[in-house]
């Protein structure tokens, strides 16, 4: 283990968090090593989360091999992802943290970027960075389309530039100032399993006044290693910890995708037990329809299956029907917004900011012409997404000129 | 409204800026009673209305009255006025245009050839990328000696092959994006750049534009046209995989007007020598090259802003013989993807393709329902399915027997 010298200042400390991916790891190091901000001038902290395997062993033979590098780990009995961050972070000694997850590959200008921003920054701030997943050779059926809504991701939240929203913030390749991340408290321990703990952190910084900075500079890549099997697993936990992101922020409630009960939702709240029976069992169907390449009957129950996971995870959360619908009508109303579109959209639509669902309220020459549900986050550029709903939605709203002089 | 003789009547094809403006030419010659106008707002095109001429001329009045009858364009223009409003304080966002190279293949079509040069070079940006003429295999030099007197780079090749063609244009090109038309169209000043413009992500894997007739002279253009053409409609449209079964690609859009990303071209290997002209599937090579771009988990738009203008077949025999070839390359294409790529959706499109298709319209001409095809254009679709399948095992067996069994 190595000890940081005390006098040389460092730009960032670099938090990883890993369980049982000595692969990973290996590669991860390998493009710290590439960077070109040099390995004395950031700090790494591996923390181990219940490691089985022999990652320890590893990095200390790497600290060995490469004397100026400030590589530290640290090892805890396994208690999640949101535990081994805020471990890593108490440990850093740089004013910066970058949280890394251990599959992420940063690209070579990927460290000084987020080290350029974070000095250029008049204050407390958040830089966000890609993590472009890497395509396999042969990729599976399942594998390309959870590519495919990655990038989408990615693609959707450049184009929101510059007005980024609570989901944009993903910890597997974030860093920001140590001393905000400690102020408005660090992870929430209380998000187990899948997810739910980025949202809730980029949601307090959000209401912190701080706002995200989208690097284009700080590139990374990703390697998936998931099924279609896992993603039940995981989508379980995101409708568990989706109810545990309404209930602490109930402004948010309305927003998440557990809050638009069908059909169907009264009858899984009635028995869990059989449509999680029935998850396990289509799921070999599934492998059915992989094998006879049968993609559109696959895409179609996936898509069933999916929905099924997440609401059984709200199940978990919520023990009944009378509860959820109490959860649900207990949540605040929108707030609303008013947007003035006399002269067009106002230039700056930070008023009508996302952080949670609002309603805009729409006036013209002091008249009130209409309003928008803002319920979900909009797709891509902002403007251009409230143009096409007011122009779709509102056909009288705007005055037009007159037909003659089209 | 439908009578034989509107049918049989040449009508002149036009296009009118409701904004104003630049105005293409109004008056046309005594043979012309009706217009076929492309109604466009700041160049965006929002829809056709076919107007009445007065002594032969096109009057601004019955153009806007043509256009406030009918309820869609009415609406799109709306739309476009709102947005425009709306967003009159926000910059559209920085975009930086990919390089480019256009690729037009052509075999022994000089006169045609000729008109979609010139064209080319009224067209906006030329300058900016690379034009390549792809000669396929021709029978005399009167190609060569056109575009040695144009700006633009020949390249000839001696294997005869639509999609051979369109594969040693895409390896010879040098841009990031390979445009493709064909060599009896003409382009739309704007081309290029509108075509572009939907390349602003990595998710893009290639473009369609809108394609309408260039003219409207003989009863088998009007058929052709009243029965869809190639136009795909004036909203554009954003397919992936998890909106369209790949398997369907063939109804995305006109190879005579599409852009790909060169990396893929090469790298996907989308223009399989066993499809389209030249061969004995006939057709089909634009509709796999879309099925691969889909299937490999890319987005395929389609933009009406990119707008091209396509000669079609004037005798009865030259359209029979097209759509013969369209429905013997459909089915070759799906047969492809069933035996080389597995693709068992391919069962299922075509199935339906017999159904919504061939059946429905076969009825709808049986019961002479307005705007129903011909039947023995029909006819020549339905033995074109047979043949299509058919076709694919042929150019497959000839494929192997030329490269060994490598394809």
């Amino acid at each position: 283990m190595n000890v940081p010298e005390a006098n040389q200042p460092i730009d960032l400390s670099v938090v990883i968090p890993t369980f049982n991916r000595r692969d990973a790891l290996a590669v991860l190091l390998a493009a710290l090593e590439r960077q070109s901000l040099p390995l004395d001038r950031f700090e790494v902290i591996v923390v181990l989360d219940g490691c089985t395997d022999d990652s320890a062993h590893f990095l200390d033979r790497w600290a060995e091999a490469h004397p100026d590098s400030r590589l530290r780990h640290i090892t805890q009995d396994n208690a999640g992802q949101s535990a081994a961050r805020s471990r890593g972070a108490a440990a850093a000694t740089s004013p910066v943290l970058l949280f890394l997850d251990d599959d992420i590959v940063p690209e070579p200008s990927c460290l000084e970027a987020h080290a350029r921003c974070h000095q250029q920054a008049p204050g407390p701030c958040v830089v966000l960075g890609d993590a472009w997943m890497t395509k396999a050779q042969h990729e599976s059926y399942y594998a390309m389309l959870t590519r495919m809504w990655w990038e989408d991701l990615y693609v959707e939240r450049a184009q929101r530039y510059p007005y980024y929203t609570y989901r944009d913030f993903c910890s597997g390749h974030v860093s920001m100032t140590r001393d905000l991340f400690h102020d408005i408290g660090g992870f929430d321990r209380a998000f187990q399993g899948y997810g739910g703990e980025d949202y809730d952190l980029g949601y307090r910084v959000l209401k912190a006044g701080v706002a995200f900075h989208l690097e284009p500079q700080a590139q990374a890549t990703h390697d998936h290693h998931g099924n279609a099997r896992r993603v039940f697993r995981n989508l379980i936990d995101e409708g568990r910890n989706d109810v545990r992101l309404g209930t602490k922020h109930p402004e948010l409630r309305r927003g998440l995708r557990c809050a638009s009960p069908t059909p169907l939702t009264r009858l899984l709240f009635a028995m869990p037990l059989l449509f999680s029976v029935a998850v396990g069992c289509l799921s070999v169907v599934l492998r059915v329809f992989e094998k006879l390449r049968l993609w559109h009957a696959w895409r179609w129950l996936f898509g069933k299956l999916r929905y099924v996971a997440y609401w059984l995870g709200v199940t978990k959360a919520l023990p009944g029907w009378a509860a959820y619908r109490q959860w649900i009508d207990d949540c605040p109303r929108r707030p609303r917004t008013v947007l003035d579109i006399t002269e067009g959209l106002p230039t700056d639509l930070s008023r009508v900011w996302l952080h949670g669902p609002s309603t805009i309220v729409l006036e013209s020459s002091g008249r009130t012409i209409g309003q928008l549900n803002m319920s979900s986050i909009p797709h891509g550029h902002l403007a251009e997404y409230l143009a096409q709903r007011i122009a779709t939605t509102l056909p009288d709203a705007v005055p037009l000129p007159a037909a003659r002089t089209l | 409204m439908a009578g034989p003789d509107r049918e049989t009547q040449p009508v002149a094809v036009t296009e009118f800026e409701l904004s104003g403006g630049e105005q293409s030419a109004s008056a046309f010659g005594s043979p012309y009673e009706e217009a076929e106008v492309l109604v466009r707002l700041r160049r965006t095109p929002v829809g056709v209305v076919r107007v009445r001429l007065r002594e032969g001329r096109l009057e601004r009045d019955a153009v806007e009255a043509a256009v406030e009858a009918n309820a869609s364009i009415r609406d799109r223009v709306r739309r476009l006025q709102q947005k425009r409003f709306l967003l009159q304080h926000h910059p559209e966002p920085h975009f930086t245009p990919p390089t480019w190279t256009l690729v037009i293949c052509t075999r022994n079509r000089t006169e045609d050839l000729k008109r979609c040069l010139q064209s080319l070079q009224r067209a906006e940006g030329i300058a900016t990328g690379q034009v390549l003429i792809v000669d396929n295999a021709p029978s005399t030099d009167d190609t060569k000696r056109l575009v040695d007197q144009s700006p633009f780079t020949y390249l000839r090749l001696p294997q005869p092959g639509l999609n051979r063609a369109r594969d040693a244009g895409a390896r010879a090109a040098t841009g990031e994006v390979v445009l493709y038309t064909d060599d009896d169209t003409i382009i739309d000043r704007g081309w290029i750049a509108s075509m572009l413009k939907p390349f602003d992500s990595l998710r893009v894997g290639a473009v369609t534009g809108l394609t309408l007739p260039l003219e409207l002279q003989t009863p088998a253009q009007h058929h052709f046209n009243r029965y869809g053409g190639h136009a795909r409609g004036f909203e554009p449209k954003c397919h992936d995989r998890n909106s369209l079964n790949p398997a369907a690609a063939g109804g995305v859009g006109s190879g005579a007007n599409t852009a790909f990303r060169r990396d893929l071209l090469v790298g996907l290997n989308v223009f399989g020598a066993e499809l389209d002209c030249g061969t004995a599937a006939l057709s089909g090579g634009d509709a796999y090259a879309f099925y691969r771009v889909l299937a490999a988990g890319y987005q395929v738009r389609y933009t009406p802003d990119a707008l091209v203008w396509h000669r079609d077949r004037r005798e009865w025999s030259e359209l029979k013989r097209m759509l013969y070839g369209y429905s013997v390359g459909v089915f070759a294409f799906l047969s492809r993807i069933l035996c080389v790529h597995r693709e068992a959706d391919a069962i299922e499109v075509g199935l339906s393709w017999l159904k919504q298709h061939h059946l429905k319209q076969t009825l709808r001409s049986v019961l002479r329902r307005p705007g129903s095809l011909a039947l023995p254009l029909l006819m020549c679709e339905w033995r074109g399915v047979v043949v299509g399948p058919l076709a694919y095992r042929q150019t497959r067996r000839h494929e192997r027997h030329q490269h060994g069994g490598n394809t």
